[in-house]
This record gives C-alpha cells, sequence and structure tokens, in this order.
C-alpha cells in the first residue's frame, strides 16, 4: 500500500464516515440516505476539500440496496435508481486474493429486475450479472448473493445491467488492491467518476431517439457551415468532401446520439457548477482513477498545466505512458499519476467527444480554489477518410455493384497494411441482401490504433492513443493463436437498428462460440459513423497493436473508431454464457449485443 | 400527342425516382474501387499478395447453435429489448391556405405502431374550407415492411371521403430516403373501378441554424384513365410546390410559413374549367408540425 494520507489532515468526513460505519449499513435502509446526497469518496463542497481514498480500507463484505432515490443536481430533482441512496454508488474496495460477499437487493417495487455486474472482473459465470445471459435478474423485493474469489487488481467499476437503470444512476467505483504492492508509487488517490444524467425518464429518452435520431443533437450541419468550407476549401473541394456522406444519407457530424442537450456531465456525481474538489500537496504523487460510467458520452480528458502518465488501463498496468489528453470511452477506465509542484488549482477537464459539454472538478491545495475551466473546442467534421471511405470522396453518383460486391465477398479483402495482425486480416463483410439493418459498409478498414480520433491531434500536444499502450503485467496466455474469428459493428442509425455481422440480438441465430482455453484472435471491423466501447464479459481482450506478444495491453473495453478493423486475442478461461456488447446504453438495447458461449 | 409525351416523360421520370432501388441498373462508377480491384490494376511497389481463403470446410465454426438453450431466452429473461414496439403520431402539415379571399385549410397526419421492420402505418390527408365543408379528405392504411436500409415497403388500401365521391383503393409503393437526403414517397393506386394512378411527394430539408429549416416539397399526381366523373384526365392531373421556412421549438412542436404554388395539367384542367373551376393557386400557408 502505497497510498498513504497525510495524518495532519485527516478528513473531517471520513471520521463521520467511520461514525456512520459503526451505525452499520441499516442506516441507510432507514432512509437517512436523503440527507446524504453523495457517497463519502465523493463528496467535496466548497469548503471541504475530498483528501482521496487512502483510509478507506478493503472490505469482504457489502450490502448493496437499489432504492429509488431523489437525486438534487443545480437546484433540479430528478428521480435515481440509485444504489445504497447515492449516484455515484458506495466505492467498493476488496483486495486481491480475497474471497468477497456483496447481498445485492432490488427494492424498486415496479422494476422486472435489478442487476450487478462487475465491471471488468473475472468471475464464475453465474456471478457475471447480465439478467437472461448469467441469472434471472433480482427480482423486487429479493436479494441475490454474489460470491467470488479475486484474481486481479486495478480500477474497475460496477453498474446495473438491467433495461435502462444505468442511465438512472445505478453505477459506482470499484477499487482492488493488489496484494503484492502497488507496482508504482504515489501519495494520494482520487477516484474520478465521470458519467451523464437525464431528468428525462430514460425511456422516454430512448423513444425519442429511436423516432427521431437527432433528436438531442444541436449541432448538425448548416447551410452556413457549407458556404464557409467553399469559401475556405473551394467549391469543388468542399463538395467532394461533403456530398459522399450525403449520398449515403450520413452526416459528418454522426458524433453521438445524446448530447449535453439534455446530459449535465457529472463528476463525481458533482455537475460542473457544483464542482467537485480533491486535495493534493505540492510536490506530491497524485494516482488519478478516472473511470466512465456514462450511458452514452465519451470523453477527452486533460489537466491543463499538468503531463499526465498514464500507468493502469482498464485496471491493468501499462508502462508509463506521458500525455496530456487522452480519451475514454465510455466503461474504460484510465489510472494517471500527476505531479503538481505549484500551490494553485487545476482544473480536472473531460470535454464530451461531440463538444456538447464538459464535466470538470479542480484539484487544490487549499478549499475555495478555482482554475479556469477551458473553451470547449468546435465540433469536429468526420472526414471520408476517417470512417474508411476515401475511396468515396469526389463520387456523386452510382455505387457499388452487386457484382462488384459479389467479388469482393467471395475474396479475402486484400489487407495491404502490415499493421494489421494476422495471415488474412479480417473477413470482408457483405450483410445479406439490402438488409436494413446495414446502412454501411465499409470496404477498406484500416488499422487506426495508432490514431487519436475524431477532434483530436490537433492542439499541440500529445493524445493517448491505443498504439502507446504497453502491458506491463506479465502474459500468462500462448502466442499461437487456435482459431480466428471476425465480428463486424452495423448499424443503421436512421432506423436506430444497431447490430452486429448485420444481426440484432434477437435474429441472431445463437450465442458466438469460443472455445474453452483456446487462443483466439478476435478481428472487430466498425461499419458505423460512430466509435463503438466494445465490450467483453470474463475475459480479458489482449489488444494486437503492434508491441510484442508479452506485452499487448489488457482491455475489457474497447473503442473501436469508424472504418477500423482491429485485433485481440482472447483466452476464454472460463466456461459459460457471457455478453459482448457495445457499452453505449442504447445502442446495446437497440440490439448492438451478443452472447459468447465458451464450451 | 400531348398525352403520349407526357406518359413518356412519366415513365421516365418514374424510372429515374425508383433508380436507387435499382442498383443493377446503375452505371459501373469512373473512379476505381480500391478494395474492390479485381486484382488486375497495376500494384505498388511491396505489394504483399494476400494468401488464400481458407478452403470453405476449414472454415471456423461462429455459432454455437446447437447447443441447448438459444441465446435469447437464457433464465426466461430476454436481456435485450431490440424488438420494443413503438408508436409515433405525426403531423406533417396542419396548415391554413390563403389566396385572395379563398381560405381553407389542409392536414396531412401519420401514424404508426410497430417495429423495426414492420409497422402498421397510416396517412390521412385533406382540406376543408375555413369554418366549411370538408372538400376532400383521404385515409390510407398500409402495412410498412423495411426492404432496404433507407426504404419500406408499403401495401394496403386508400379511401376518399370526398363528398358524394367516395371512393376506395388498393395501393402499394415505396417510402423512404433517396440518396442525399430527399423523403420520398412514391404510392400507386387501382380504384374499384380498375382505374391506375400514382403520387409521388418528395420532400427535403435544408437547415440554416439549429433550429431554422427549410424545406422545398413536390407533389404530383399522375393518372393512367380519363375518368371525367372525377374531374380526372389521362397524364400528370397536377403538380404542387411549396416551400416551407420552420421554425424548430421543440423536436416535437415546429410552427411555419410558406408558399404553396398548385396547378392542374392537360385534359384535368380543360374538365375543371369546363367545370367553372380553377386551375391554378397560389397560397400563402401558415401552419405547424408536431409529433408525439
Amino acid at each position: 500500500m502505497a497510498a498513504q494520507q497525510d495524518d495532519l489532515h485527516k478528513p473531517l468526513f471520513g471520521t463521520r464516515r467511520r461514525f456512520l460505519q459503526t451505525l452499520g449499513a441499516g442506516m441507510f435502509s432507514a432512509g437517512i440516505n436523503a440527507t446524504f446526497p453523495l457517497a463519502s469518496w465523493a463528496f467535496s463542497s466548497p469548503k471541504y476539500l475530498h483528501n482521496g481514498i487512502g483510509d478507506y480500507h478493503p472490505e469482504t463484505y457489502f450490502d448493496l440496496a437499489f432504492r429509488y432515490t431523489p437525486l438534487e443536481i443545480d437546484g433540479r430533482t430528478g428521480t435515481s435508481t440509485a444504489i445504497n441512496g447515492t449516484v455515484p454508488g458506495p466505492l467498493i474496495r476488496w483486495r486481491e486474493g480475497d474471497t468477497v460477499t456483496m447481498d445485492v437487493t432490488n427494492h424498486m417495487q415496479d422494476t422486472n429486475h435489478a442487476s450487478i455486474h462487475w465491471h471488468g472482473i473475472l468471475v464464475p459465470f453465474r456471478m457475471d450479472g447480465v439478467p437472461g445471459v448469467n441469472f434471472n435478474g433480482i427480482q423486487p423485493g429479493e436479494t441475490y448473493r454474489y460470491q467470488f474469489t479475486l484474481k486481479q487488481a486495478g480500477t474497475y467499476w460496477y453498474h446495473s445491467h438491467s433495461y435502462l437503470q444505468e442511465q438512472s444512476g445505478s453505477y459506482g467505483p470499484l477499487v482492488i488492491d493488489p496484494k503484492d504492492g502497488e507496482p508504482f508509487h504515489y501519495d494520494r488517490d482520487h477516484v474520478v467518476v465521470l458519467s451523464d444524467w437525464a431528468f428525462t425518464d430514460p425511456e422516454t429518452l430512448f423513444r425519442n431517439i429511436n423516432l427521431s435520431p437527432e433528436y438531442y443533437i444541436y449541432y448538425k450541419r448548416t447551410v452556413f457551415d457549407y458556404l464557409r468550407d467553399v469559401r475556405k476549401k473551394g467549391f469543388a473541394e468542399a463538395n467532394a468532401e461533403l456530398l459522399p456522406f450525403r449520398r449515403m444519407n450520413m452526416s459528418p457530424r454522426d458524433l453521438s446520439n445524446v448530447t449535453g442537450y439534455i446530459y449535465t456531465y457529472l463528476m463525481n456525481g458533482h455537475s460542473p457548477d457544483m464542482n467537485w474538489s480533491g486535495k493534493f500537496l505540492p510536490g506530491e504523487t497524485v494516482r488519478l482513477r478516472f473511470i466512465n460510467s456514462s450511458s452514452m458520452s465519451n470523453f477527452d480528458v486533460r489537466i491543463p498545466g499538468l503531463d499526465m502518465d498514464v500507468v493502469m488501463v482498464d485496471g491493468k498496468a501499462v508502462k508509463p505512458v506521458r500525455c496530456h489528453e487522452f480519451r475514454i470511452g465510455v466503461a474504460e477506465t484510465y489510472d494517471v499519476l500527476i505531479r503538481p509542484r505549484d500551490a494553485h488549482a487545476y482544473t480536472l477537464y473531460a470535454e464530451s467527444l461531440d463538444r456538447s459539454g464538459y464535466a470538470r472538478g479542480t484539484l487544490a491545495p487549499e478549499p475555495g480554489m478555482q482554475a479556469p475551466i477551458p473553451a470547449l473546442r468546435p465540433v469536429p467534421d468526420r472526414k471520408l477518410e476517417d470512417i474508411g471511405m476515401g475511396m468515396m470522396k469526389g463520387k456523386y453518383f452510382g455505387g457499388m455493384s452487386d457484382t462488384m460486391k459479389k467479388k469482393l465477398h467471395h475474396k479475402r479483402m486484400q489487407m495491404q497494411d502490415d499493421a494489421i495482425p494476422g495471415p488474412n486480416g479480417p473477413m470482408p463483410f457483405l450483410p445479406d441482401k439490402d438488409n436494413p439493418n446495414v446502412a454501411m459498409v465499409v470496404m477498406n478498414p484500416q488499422n487506426r490504433l495508432a490514431e487519436p480520433g475524431v477532434g483530436l491531434g490537433h492542439d499541440g500536444w500529445k493524445v493517448l492513443t491505443y498504439k502507446d499502450l504497453v502491458s506491463a503485467e506479465t502474459q500468462p496466455y500462448k502466442a499461437t493463436v487456435d482459431r480466428e474469428m471476425c465480428i463486424n459493428i452495423t448499424a443503421n442509425m436512421e432506423r436506430f437498428i444497431f447490430s452486429l455481422d448485420g444481426k440484432k440480438f434477437t435474429e441472431q441465430p445463437g450465442p458466438y462460440l469460443f472455445k474453452y482455453n483456446e487462443r483466439l484472435r478476435l478481428f472487430l471491423v466498425n461499419h458505423t459513423m460512430m466509435e463503438h466501447p466494445m465490450h467483453l464479459h470474463g475475459m480479458w481482450m489482449q489488444l494486437e497493436n503492434g508491441a510484442r506478444h508479452e506485452e499487448i495491453p489488457y482491455k475489457h473495453t474497447i473503442l473501436v473508431k469508424p472504418g477500423e478493423a482491429l485485433s485481440v486475442l482472447i483466452t476464454p478461461i472460463e466456461k459459460g454464457d457471457w455478453a459482448f456488447h457495445c457499452h453505449l446504453l442504447y445502442h446495446m438495447e437497440a440490439g448492438m449485443f451478443q452472447v459468447v458461449r465458451v464450451a | 400527342m400531348k398525352n403520349r409525351a407526357m406518359k413518356i416523360y412519366a415513365t421516365c421520370l418514374t424510372l429515374l425516382l425508383l433508380s436507387p432501388l435499382l442498383p443493377a441498373q446503375e452505371p459501373p462508377p469512373r473512379v476505381p474501387i480500391q478494395a474492390s480491384d479485381d486484382g488486375t490494376e497495376p500494384k505498388p511497389e511491396g505489394y504483399r499478395s494476400p494468401p488464400l481463403p481458407p478452403p470453405p470446410v476449414q472454415q471456423i465454426r461462429k455459432y454455437a447453435e446447437d447447443s441447448p438453450g438459444g441465446p435469447q431466452q437464457n433464465f426466461g429473461i430476454i436481456p435485450i429489448h431490440d424488438n420494443h414496439k413503438f408508436f409515433q403520431v405525426l403531423g406533417k402539415r396542419l396548415e391554413y391556405r390563403r389566396e385572395g379571399d379563398d381560405e381553407n385549410e389542409l392536414w396531412e397526419i401519420d401514424a404508426w405502431y410497430g417495429g423495426d421492420h414492420n409497422k402498421l402505418y397510416l396517412e390521412s390527408e385533406g382540406e376543408r374550407e375555413v369554418g366549411g365543408k370538408t372538400e376532400s379528405a383521404r385515409l390510407e392504411v398500409f402495412w410498412n415492411h423495411a426492404v432496404r436500409p433507407y426504404w419500406d415497403l408499403q401495401l394496403g388500401m386508400r379511401h376518399d371521403f370526398n363528398p358524394g365521391q367516395s371512393r376506395s383503393f388498393f395501393a402499394a409503393g415505396f417510402q423512404g430516403m433517396t440518396p442525399y437526403g430527399f423523403e420520398t414517397d412514391l404510392t400507386g393506386y387501382i380504384s374499384e373501378d380498375g382505374d391506375g394512378s400514382w403520387r409521388l411527394e418528395i420532400e427535403r430539408s435544408f437547415h440554416f441554424t439549429q433550429r431554422l429549416e427549410l424545406e422545398p416539397r413536390l407533389e404530383t399526381d399522375f393518372s393512367f384513365s380519363d375518368i371525367p366523373t372525377y374531374n380526372i384526365g389521362d397524364g400528370f392531373t397536377g403538380i404542387e410546390l411549396g416551400l416551407r421556412l420552420r421554425y424548430m421549438i421543440t423536436p416535437k412542436f415546429a410552427p411555419y410559413i410558406g408558399v404553396s404554388w398548385e396547378r392542374k395539367f392537360g385534359d384535368t384542367a380543360d374538365l375543371i374549367e369546363a367545370d367553372g373551376g380553377e386551375t391554378e393557386f397560389t397560397f400563402a400557408v401558415a401552419g405547424f408540425r408536431f409529433w408525439f
């Protein structure tokens, strides 16, 4: 344990927390939660800086309960499906090697079920918490006991996997202490949970974007944007770039489905105005555990004035990479070390990918200090090249004929890209004839692991890419690949259909088959206009990003860019059924979900 | 003579409009497509020829289809709600129209219920004098089936409630979006008397700001036969061109103002004129669009 608190600065609130602890968790069920809108690990106020989670110790038993709880943000009150009465839920801290027990109770009488999925944790399949895949959910009034032994350490999170509960606040951070000590030194430890909150009922939100996919988009391209492009780039060039998008009935600004128009972006449950504030002392090394618990928002995180050393990604250690900004996809976690030398405030700034809003907090040595908030950058336009449609540039009429498509289908994609591993590369994809589920098929997907992503990399500072990640963990799995499989990420946003291989979940012929203990190379090819954070339950995906096999990074969630083909190596170590899905909540619910059967 | 030319023109127009639905008719693209070359074009230096795909027998088993228990029904619960049924009532045009002293009201309201691929789709449209009697009203009931990413096939019935002139039709057509975002509705009708006709509606909106949009609209009707009872002549019967400037207060409510120019053609125009009716109108319109 390297995270040591300065004893002189023992937190006021920490003692209150202990006081509560002695009273027992029963206090929460007595309705006391209304007086504590925030969990103590997240609480800060203009007069109180959070000291970090150094005095939270690992425990082996947690009692968790779902209840409808009022949540007040910026003077408005909404209803959340909170866990133990707070959004985010309580900090769960475990120790590697321990056997832990969690009793989870659903007190929401009108729900079909509730559930908790331990995101990124390797568990036996009945403990994974996806209703309809691993168990039948926790019915109202019932308690489900989760019990498993921890085989890993790091920063993770947990959330409900029942319908849209994740949107209404059923998530929280999860920290596992390693049994052999941390792989790096630090003096202070803060959890930074990013999330998106909407006062609109999530089911209404789902219906709105189903019926009108641009319902919350207020950065549509206008006639004036077009005229500006014409003036800047010339008539021919502006048309060559824009019109092929319009021909496909796409927009270069398909960046997200739900935006800051409806969302309040939260940092540890604080809106930008509430300004979550954490403490540091000049000269300290501070570990920040960034967790993206959003339903639909990818964030670009930076701390103006500080370098960040990324030391852990998705809970697994990587060789430290210095950067100034990183993109955190939904459900990813990044641990960074910062070393502020000066006694002034720093802004933790998480800008949403579509630039429609931000989550913000402050790190400061004294209460009441603030640093300037950077302006939102302009909304980026995707380029044809960015979505793997570069060959469409300047093509206004016609399309690929059926014969050409067939010809393409009958041979392997001509991967001249050495960066894509494997002897063959991914299989080219051709959906069933005119499948309404698939609006676009990318004909030359590319390796984009070295690209920072849309809207990034033009600011003159270093942005982390997947290519930079080199694992610092041991590689327990063999290098020889037994099988290769390709999964295509497909969608038709106009109809709000999201699918894998052109099929919604309920249209799939059966679960994907992974063989127990095999070494599988899985290609993921994104044929859509958006980034999709693909999450595999129950096993690691090791991203083949060009590092040696011993050093390829572990991931539980991978943000796949539009027009990207990437590959991961997987060793399924636990038999059973596991979910594989896009972690954008409404994409998952619209069909981008599959069951993987390990047999 | 004129009619024949009209017919040829109509057929050409139909083919042109249907062309996005008929990719087999498309000319080959002029620019060679990188990833779909047939192996004959010159290769860059250092080109690595891709190995052949494995023969079919060696292809991996991707699905565990024959495993016990389907993927969608573990533990009797479906984890994902991707077949959620929705309904929508969509008021496309509810407007007051005026030309000189001539005032009337028009509605065009759609409503549907269903899932991603199949819907029960109702279309209703009509006109009435302000505070007076209904001049025309039609109701169409369709089964909408998704056939292409952007197109629904519509099969169903239409009934006209025109006073004293009620008629029923079989109706079939396509509803969807052409490349470049033209919202299109093309429907063919066969009336109970065996007369054929079709109607085409095209709309496209252009955003000036996030909330202000301009929507040109074209509607045209074509008849394959003379039906003097209804003042309909062979060929194009009429065209309606509209331009509406809409301000989206919320996505569900957007008032607009605009102009609408209508004109009857050919024999239809002659028949109407013989009846003492007008064949050309220019309306100023004001109304709103809504959905819920």
